[in-house]
C-alpha cells in the first residue's frame, strides 16, 4: 500500500506547501522585488500551477509511475539515469531550506546562538521517517492541516491590526525586470510540482482528483499571499531584515504585552509542518533511489540523509553563498527538474515497448 | 500414550498414570443395573452436589442396559460431551469437569460440573462512570460471556473459543459480529493464537501482545476495557472482542488511539457536555505530558516564553535552589512517581501516615528547606493529576512525560517539537490489521470524526465507522 | 528480530540523550544565572555612548516583592560593546529577551539616533516591539527614579504608556518598529513620547518623637511621577521639535480609539471637561488642479464629563448631550491643534501626517514632482466634527 489520496494530496499543497514559503521567502522578497512580491509569487506560483495541471491530466489517462513512463519511452538504463538525477536533484534543492530551516532553528526556539548540534537530531528524525513510503506523507498532510489552519489563522489574527496593507501600493512603482529576476531566484521554494511528478502512479488520477488539488494549489497560494501581503505591510521598509517572518509578524499585538510570546507557541506548531515538508525531499530521494538499487530503504536513507548531513555541516557558516550558487546562478535546476521534465513527461511513452 | 479400553480399573489407572496428583479423585459406584462405573474429578473445583444429583443418583437407580447413549440419558447434568482421547480426559478433569467411566464401554464422557471461585459482578476500579451500567468483568470467563450475552441478543453474535498455552491452556474467546467484523481479521487473530507457543497464559495483557503487529511498541497497540458495555458497542462497532479466562480485562481490535480519550458515559450525557469533556481530556493529557518539559526548557533556553510578569515569580522562587532547573524538575518526579508507586503497593493501614508524609513533608518542608521551588512542585502536581483524566493511557504518557524531560533539559524547545514530529509520523505509519493508529485523524474521515474527539448527536451516529471496512454499513435509521 | 534492533537503535539513541542531558552545557544559561533587563537608557557623555540598564535582581523579600531594581552603567563607542561591560560588572549573562523600554537622553537624540539604534534592529535576540521614549534630560537619571507606580523604573513606564495615558489620548504610544519604518522610509520621520519625572511627592516614614536617627528625626522618601504628554518629532532620526500637550492629544485621536479621554474646554458659560469617545481620523492626500491638499477629518462623539460651574439635577441627567456652543470650541480648538501641528511638521521636515508615503502610494505620477518639498507645497484643511453621544 503505497497510495495518497487526492483529499491528501489537496492538503498537501494547501496546508503543508505554504509553511515552507513562510521562513525566509517573505523577506528575500521583500528584498529583490520591495512592494512586487506578491507578484514575484504570484508568477511562480502561476507556473507551478500550469504544470501541475499538465501533470493531473497525465495522471487521469494512465495510472502508471513516472518510473514506469520513463521505462517505457528510454528503457531501463533510461530510468536508472533518471532516478539518479531525481535522487541528486531532490537532495541539492532540499539543501538550502535545511540552512534555512536550521538558523529559524537556532533563532527561533533558543534565547542564544547555539551549537549546530541542536539541528542535528533532525537528520535521526529523517532518517526514521525516509525508510517510510509515499502513504506517510500523505497522512501527515491529513494531520498537518488542522495544526496549520489554525496556527496560521491565529498568526494573521495577532498581526493583522498592525498592517498597512496600503503599503504594497504604488504598484506603478513595480518593477517587471525585478519581479521576474526575484521570481526566477526563488524558485527552490516553488518547486512543488516535482513532488507531484513523483506521486505518478500512487494516487487515483481523475477529474475530480485534477478539480481538489487544483483548488488546494490556489488555496495555498491565497495563503501565501496574504502572508505576505500581511508581512509587508507590518515591516513595509525593514521587511528585508525580517528573517523567519513566522515569529515576527504576530509580536506587535497588544495582547503579546500581557500574556507574553503566545505567537511563539503557533509558530512552533507551524514548525511541526515545516518539520514534515522538509523531510519530503529527502523521502522523494530515497524513493528514486528505490528505483535504482532496490527497497533497501534503511541503507539509502542513511546515505541520502548523511549526505544532506554533510553538506548542511559544509555550508553551515556560508549559506549567502548557497544562496547565491542554488537560487541565483543555477536556478535553471529548478526549471528543468519541477518544470520541464513534467511536461515533457506527457509526450512520454504510456504503452511499454516490450 | 495408552489409550482407553473397555476396562474400568485399567482406565482408571491410564487416568491416575497421567494425573496423579492426590487432589484427582476417583469414585467408583455400580448401577442398579450392575454396571461399574466411577467418576474422576478435581477436587475442589468440581461441584459434589451436582456431581450427586445429576450424575451418581440417576445412574445408581439406572437399571437398563449398558449402552452408552441409554447410560448418558438418564443423567440429569445438561453438559454432557465425549471425553476423548486419554490427554482430553485430563485436559477436562482439570478443567473442572468430570470424567465418567463404565465398565464394558471404550468410550469416556466428560461432564460439566465444575464450581470454580469466582468474585461477584461489581464496579471496576479503572473505568468508573457516574451515569451509566456498573458491571465489570470478572476473572471468570462464563460470567463475562453471560454479560455479553445480556447486552447483545443477535443470532449473528459469534463466539469462538481457542485454548491457548501449552500448561495453561488458557480459554480465550473471540467475540464478533457476523457480517459486521471482517472476516479477515477474525481469521488473523485466531491464526495467531493457534500458532503461539507460550506455556502460560497468564492475563489478556499476553494475548494482546500475541495478537498486535508492534508488540515493542511503547504505544498501545490494543484496546482494552473492563466495562461489557464499552465491549458490546466496540463489537456493534465491527471489532472483535477478546475475553480471556483468569483475566477481567477484555481486549477489543482493531485499536485506534482516540479510543481512549472516550468513556462510556460520553454517550450517555448530554453531547455538547461529552465534547467538552473529551477535548478536556485531549488538553490535560497534552499539559501532563508537556508541562515540566515546557518548562525546564523555557527556563534553560527559551526564556521569552515566560511571561513577563510570571519571570520575575519564577526567577525569584529558584534563586538559591542548588539544582539546575533539569535536574529539580527530575527530582521532583522522581518523587511523584515513587508516591504513585507506594500508594497503591503499601498495606492500607499505612496509606493515612504515608499520604501526611508525602503532602506535608515532601511538599511544603522540601520546599522550605530550598532543595526544590513552589513552582516545580505546582507543574508536578498539574501534570500529575492531568495524567488520569486518560488512566488507560498512563503506562505510555507517563514514559512519554519522562522522555520529554530528558530531550528538553537537553535538547531544547527544537528537541520537544522534533519529538513531537517523531511520534506523530510514528504514529502515522503504524497499522493494525489494516486499520491506522490515529484514524480517523490522520487518514481523515468526516463521518468517523463525528465520534472522536466531539461527540455529535446520537442520531447523527448513523453509520459505522469505516475504517473497520465493515460490510454492514448502518447502525441506525431515524424518522425516514 | 527487526523490532529488537529497532528497540536497540532507540535505546542508544535515548542513552545518548541522557548523556547530553547530564553533562551538557552548552554554554547554557539559565534563570538563576540571568541578569534581566528591563529596560536600557542610551545618553551621549563626552563623545561616547553611556548605557545604562535597568535590571530585574530576583529576590525574596519579607515586602512579597520579588525582584530588586539595580542600574549600571557602561561608556563604549558602541551598544554591543557597553552591553559587554555590563555583563562584566554584573557577573551574570545580561539578557535583552525582557527588554521591554529604551530611552533617549537628550544629548543622544541631537544627532543621529539610529547610530545606535540599528543595534537592536541587527539583534535578532532583542524583540522590536519594545516601547520608544525621548527622555527630556539624561535619560540615566530617569532610571533611578523612585515611583509609587512600581520598584522597577521601566515597568513603571510601560504602565503608563500602554495604560490609562494611551487610552485618554495623553500620549503616543510608539515601539521601535514603527521608528525605524519611519526612519528607513521615504519620510525619514519618526515621533516619540517625551517622558519626564515631576515633582517630588514627599512621603514621610519611621517617625519617632524625641530620637534622633542618624541625622534626623525623620526619614524622607522622594517618590517622582513620569509625565508622557509631549511628543518630540525627528527627522533623519535627530530631534527637530515638540508637540505641546493639544497637539499630542490631536495626533493621537488620529492613531488611536480613545476610551477614556479629559478633554477641558473653555466656554463663556465655564469651563468644560469633555470625555470623547469613538473617534474616527480620516487622512486624505491628492492632488487637485496641481495642487497637493491634505485633508484631515476627524469625529467623535462627546459627552460632558464635569464642569467648573455647579450643574443642576437636569444637566447631570443629560450629560450626553453636549450643548452645540461646547461642541463647537471643541472642534475649533482641535482643528486649531491639528493646524499648528502641521506647521511643526513643515518647520522641522517631520511628516506626521505621512503626506510623502500618500504622495507615493496614491498619486505615484506627481511624486518625482513634488517629493522634495510637498510639505510645503501642501495645503491642508482640518475638519473635526463633535457629535454628543447621545440626542
Amino acid at each position: 500500500m503505497n497510495k495518497i489520496s487526492a483529499r491528501q494530496l489537496c492538503l498537501f499543497f494547501s496546508c503543508m506547501a505554504p509553511v515552507g514559503k513562510m521562513i525566509r521567502l517573505p523577506s528575500i522578497l521583500s528584498e529583490q522585488a520591495g512592494n512586487g512580491l506578491l507578484l514575484s509569487a504570484l508568477f511562480s506560483a502561476s507556473l507551478q500551477l500550469v504544470v501541475l495541471f499538465a501533470l493531473l491530466k497525465l495522471s487521469e489517462r494512465t495510472n502508471l509511475s513516472f518510473f514506469a513512463l520513463v521505462e517505457n519511452t528510454f528503457g531501463k538504463v533510461g530510468k536508472g539515469i533518471f532516478s539518479a538525477l531525481f535522487a541528486l536533484y531532490f537532495v541539492w534543492a532540499a539543501i538550502y531550506p535545511l540552512l534555512e530551516q536550521k538558523s529559524f532553528v537556532q533563532s527561533a526556539f533558543y534565547d542564544t546562538i547555539p551549537a549546530i548540534i541542536v539541528f542535528l537530531p533532525f537528520f535521526l528524525f529523517s532518517a526514521f521517517a525516509c525508510m517510510k513510503n509515499l502513504t506517510a506523507i500523505g497522512r501527515s498532510a491529513d494531520l498537518s492541516a488542522p495544526v496549520f489552519l489554525v496556527s496560521y489563522f491565529a498568526l494573521l489574527a495577532l498581526s493583522i491590526p498592525a498592517g498597512d496593507i496600503a503599503a504594497l501600493l504604488p504598484f506603478r512603482e513595480i518593477s517587471l525586470s525585478k519581479t521576474a529576476l526575484s521570481s526566477l531566484h526563488t524558485l527552490n521554494w516553488f518547486s512543488d510540482s516535482a513532488y507531484l511528478l513523483l506521486f505518478l502512479g500512487h494516487f487515483e488520477g481523475n477529474k475530480k482528483t485534477t478539480a481538489k488539488v487544483m483548488i488546494g494549489y490556489a488555496v495555498g497560494t491565497i495563503f501565501v499571499l496574504l502572508f505576505l501581503a500581511v508581512f509587508f505591510g507590518i515591516f513595509q521598509s525593514i521587511a528585508g531584515r525580517q528573517n523567519f517572518a513566522v515569529t515576527k509578524i504576530g509580536k506587535y499585538h497588544r495582547a503579546i504585552g500581557t500574556m507574553g510570546r503566545v505567537d511563539f507557541l503557533f509558530a512552533y506548531a507551524l514548525s511541526i509542518v515545516l518539520i514534515f515538508y522538509s523531510v519530503i525531499p529527502l523521502l522523494l530521494s530515497v524513493e528514486s533511489l528505490t528505483h535504482l538499487f532496490g527497497e533497501h530503504r534503511l541503507a539509502l536513507s542513511l546515505a541520502v540523509n548523511g549526505v544532506a548531513l554533510l553538506m548542511v555541516f559544509l555550508f553551515n557558516y556560508r549559506s549567502e553563498l548557497l544562496y547565491s550558487v542554488v537560487n541565483e546562478k543555477l536556478f535553471f535546476l529548478f526549471l528543468l527538474f519541477a518544470d520541464i521534465i513534467p511536461l515533457c513527461t506527457l509526450f512520454f511513452r504510456r504503452k511499454s515497448r516490450a | 500414550m495408552k489409550k482407553l479400553t473397555k476396562n474400568l480399573q485399567e482406565n482408571i489407572s491410564a487416568v491416575k498414570e497421567i494425573l496423579p496428583q492426590e487432589d484427582v479423585l476417583v469414585f467408583p459406584f455400580s448401577t442398579a443395573g450392575g454396571t461399574d462405573c466411577a467418576v474422576v474429578y478435581t477436587d475442589g473445583i468440581t461441584d459434589k452436589n451436582l456431581l450427586g444429583e445429576q450424575v451418581l443418583k440417576p445412574l445408581s437407580a439406572f437399571a437398563g442396559k449398558a449402552e452408552l447413549t441409554a447410560l448418558r440419558q438418564a443423567l440429569f447434568c445438561p453438559e454432557v460431551k465425549d471425553g476423548g482421547d486419554l490427554e482430553e480426559c485430563a485436559s477436562g478433569i482439570l478443567d473442572g469437569d468430570c470424567l465418567l467411566l463404565f465398565d464394558g464401554i471404550e468410550e469416556s464422557t466428560l461432564l460439566g460440573v465444575k464450581t470454580l471461585p469466582a468474585r461477584a459482578v461489581t464496579e471496576p476500579p479503572t473505568d468508573v462512570a457516574v451515569r451509566g451500567p456498573r458491571a465489570g468483568f470478572i476473572e471468570d470467563i462464563k460470567t463475562n460471556l453471560s454479560l455479553i450475552h445480556t447486552r447483545i441478543k443477535t443470532p449473528a453474535l459469534r463466539m469462538k473459543n481457542l485454548s491457548v498455552g501449552k500448561q495453561s491452556k488458557t480459554k480465550v474467546c473471540l467475540i464478533y459480529l457476523d457480517g459486521i467484523a471482517d472476516e479477515k481479521v477474525v481469521a488473523e487473530m485466531s491464526d495467531r493464537l493457534n500458532k503461539v507457543e507460550i506455556d502460560n497464559i497468564a492475563d489478556s495483557s499476553y494475548i494482546a501482545k500475541i495478537l498486535v503487529n508492534k508488540p515493542f511498541s511503547l504505544f498501545k497497540q490494543c484496546g482494552t476495557t473492563e466495562k461489557p458495555d464499552i465491549l458490546c458497542a466496540q463489537i456493534m462497532e465491527g471489532r472483535v472482542g477478546v475475553l480471556v479466562d483468569g483475566s477481567p480485562i477484555g481486549l477489543s481490535l482493531p485499536y485506534v488511539a482516540l479510543q481512549d480519550f472516550q468513556s462510556s458515559e460520553d454517550y450517555f450525557i448530554n453531547p455538547y457536555r461529552a465534547t467538552a469533556t473529551r477535548l478536556l481530556r485531549f488538553l490535560s493529557l497534552f499539559i501532563a505530558v508537556y508541562l515540566p518539559a515546557f518548562y525546564v526548557t523555557a527556563q534553560l533556553f527559551k526564556i521569552q516564553l515566560i511571561p513577563t510578569s510570571l519571570i520575575f515569580t519564577i526567577a525569584s522562587g529558584v534563586q538559591g535552589i542548588p539544582l539546575s532547573p533539569s535536574l529539580e524538575m527530575v527530582l521532583v518526579l522522581f518523587v511523584l512517581e515513587v508516591l504513585n508507586e507506594a500508594s497503591i503497593r503499601m498495606p492500607k493501614y499505612v496509606g493515612y501516615a504515608l499520604s501526611i508524609v508525602g503532602a506535608l513533608v515532601l511538599g511544603d518542608t522540601v520546599v522550605q528547606a530550598g532543595l526544590v521551588s513552589t513552582t516545580a512542585i505546582i507543574i508536578i502536581a498539574i501534570s500529575g493529576i492531568c495524567l488520569y483524566t486518560v488512566p488507560n493511557l498512563y503506562e505510555t504518557t507517563s514514559i512519554l512525560r519522562w522522555i520529554m524531560l530528558f530531550i528538553a533539559g537537553s535538547i531544547g524547545t527544537y528537541g520537544l517539537i522534533l519529538f513531537t514530529a517523531f511520534l506523530l509520523y510514528y504514529m502515522i505509519t503504524d497499522d493494525n490489521y489494516g486499520v491506522p493508529l490515529l484514524s480517523p485523524l490522520s487518514p481523515w474521515n468526516a463521518n468517523d470524526n463525528k465520534d472522536a474527539l466531539i461527540r455529535v448527536p446520537l442520531f447523527f451516529l448513523w453509520r459505522r465507522p469505516k475504517f473497520f471496512k465493515s460490510q454492514n454499513k448502518r447502525r441506525l435509521r431515524h424518522r425516514e | 528480530m527487526r523490532n529488537v534492533r529497532h528497540f536497540w537503535i532507540y535505546f542508544i539513541m535515548f542513552a545518548g540523550i541522557l548523556f547530553l542531558f547530564i553533562s551538557n552545557d552548552f554554554g547554557l544559561v539559565d534563570v538563576q544565572r540571568t541578569a534581566i533587563i528591563t529596560g536600557l537608557a542610551l545618553d551621549k557623555e563626552e563623545g561616547e555612548l553611556l548605557l545604562t540598564a535597568d535590571l530585574a535582581v530576583p529576590s525574596t523579600s519579607e515586602k512579597g516583592e520579588n525582584t530588586s531594581p539595580v542600574q549600571v552603567s557602561a561608556k563604549a563607542k558602541t551598544v554591543a560593546q557597553a552591553l559587554e561591560k555590563i555583563g562584566e560588572k554584573v557577573g551574570w549573562a545580561p539578557k535583552l529577551v525582557y527588554c521591554r523600554v529604551l530611552l533617549l537622553g537628550e544629548e543622544l537624540m541631537k544627532e543621529d539616533c539610529f547610530h545606535y539604534l540599528d543595534y537592536f534592529l541587527r539583534n535578532e535576540y532583542f524583540s522590536d516591539n519594545c516601547i520608544l521614549l525621548a527622555a527630556q534630560g539624561q535619560a540615566k537619571d530617569l532610571l533611578s527614579v523612585k515611583t509609587p507606580v512600581d520598584n522597577i523604573v521601566t515597568l513603571a513606564l510601560l504602565k503608563i504608556i500602554s495604560g490609562e495615558a494611551y487610552s485618554s489620548g495623553r500620549c503616543v504610544s510608539v515601539v521601535l518598529k514603527d521608528f525605524a519604518i519611519g526612519y528607513y522610509g521615504n519620510t525619514k520621520s519618526g515621533f516619540l513620547p517625551i517622558v519626564k519625572a515631576e515633582e517630588p511627592v514627599k512621603k514621610v516614614l519611621n517617625t519617632q518623637s524625641g530620637a534622633n536617627q542618624g541625622g534626623g528625626g525623620e526619614e524622607k522618601q522622594e517618590e517622582q511621577v513620569f509625565s508622557v504628554s509631549t511628543t518630540a518629532l525627528f527627522f533623519e532620526g535627530k530631534k527637530q521639535g515638540e508637540l505641546n500637550e493639544e497637539e499630542t492629544f490631536a495626533l493621537s485621536l488620529l492613531r488611536t480609539r480613545l476610551r477614556n479621554s479629559a478633554y477641558q474646554i473653555e466656554t463663556e458659560k465655564g469651563d468644560y471637561c469633555i470625555d470623547l469617545k469613538q473617534n474616527k481620523g480620516k487622512v486624505r492626500f491628492f492632488i487637485q488642479d496641481g495642487v497637493p491638499r491634505l485633508q484631515v477629518n476627524l469625529t467623535a462623539r462627546a459627552s460632558i464629563s464635569d464642569r467648573t460651574q455647579v450643574s443642576s439635577v437636569k444637566e447631570l441627567t443629560s450629560s450626553p448631550i453636549v450643548p452645540s456652543e461646547v461642541k463647537r470650541a471643541v472642534e475649533k480648538k482641535l482643528e486649531n491643534a491639528y493646524e499648528s501641528l502641521f506647521e511643526k511638521c513643515r518647520k522641522t521636515n517631520c511628516d506626521v501626517y505621512g503626506v510623502l508615503d500618500k504622495l507615493r502610494r496614491y498619486e505615484n505620477e506627481y511624486f518625482d514632482a513634488y517629493q522634495k518639498d510637498v510639505l510645503r507645497l501642501t495645503k491642508p484643511t482640518f475638519t473635526v466634527k463633535v457629535i454628543s453621544s447621545a440626542r
